[in-house]
């Protein structure tokens, strides 16, 4: 477990999750060398057809103070089930285009097994239990809102 | 008498519908009051699925409101 485990973190960054960020992220690890795998999860706004329209952006809000709360016992009860060395999320708030990422998940491993499982299930927790909402807005400027299966 | 003072929440696709971000309701006995008053200023929410949130914690059965509290209406999630 990672010191700072028990703390709670804000996860959400306003706009778009650049490449940028994701590099700096992976390379501020170099210097934990008990890490043998990395899993990462990039979730990308898609243009889907709606409507006979095209979605160019989803704005994203969210029930900050529930969010963190319930990002905090996911956090908890992901490091309890996996030996993870590490784990970082960040969601978008905003607008973001589609092309841009909006959900980045990073979980590090001694091993590859648990870093990719803790990964997936932590991003079907994230689309199930995470108090978000995204209004995908149109081409032509109208608006649906984007539900989780 | 309940003088309680009980915060209502909106997000997502409930706040076009309601035309509200928040609101504040006082002497709520219940949970479910609180739905049958708020069903009555905007009947629309009717027809809306959503989830309630009892100061930050999702409910899925009436609770008794003594004291100020949080509610929050949550329609279907988005994140990812």
């Amino acid at each position: 477990m990672t010191m700072n485990s028990h703390r709670i973190r804000n996860i959400f960054i306003q706009g778009p999750i650049s490449a940028a960020f994701i590099a700096e992220k992976i390379a501020a690890h170099a210097v934990k060398l008990n890490i043998g795998g990395h899993s990462i999860f990039l979730g990308q706004v898609r243009a889907d057809q709606k409507e006979n329209q095209e979605v160019l952006c989803i704005e994203y809000t969210t029930y900050e103070e529930m969010a963190l709360d319930v990002m905090h016992k996911i956090r908890q009860e992901i490091f309890d089930q996996y030996e993870l060395t590490c784990l970082h999320i960040y969601h978008s708030l905003g607008t973001v285009k589609a092309g841009e990422i909006s959900l980045f998940v990073f979980t590090s491993s001694i091993h590859r097994k648990p870093a990719i499982d803790a990964c997936s299930e932590i991003v079907e927790r994230i689309k199930k239990e995470l108090p978000v909402w995204g209004k995908e807005i149109l081409s032509d400027q109208t608006h649906v809102w984007k539900e989780n299966k | 008498m309940n003088t309680n003072k009980i915060s209502i929440l909106f997000f997502g696709q409930l706040t076009e519908l309601t035309g509200k971000t928040e609101l504040e309701l006082s002497g709520i006995e219940d949970t479910l009051a609180a739905q049958e008053i708020l069903k009555d200023l905007f009947p629309k929410l009717g027809q809306t699925p959503y989830l309630l949130a009892l100061d930050r914690e999702i409910i899925h059965e009436n609770i008794p409101l003594k004291g100020n509290h949080t509610l929050a209406l949550l329609p279907p999630y988005a994140g990812g």
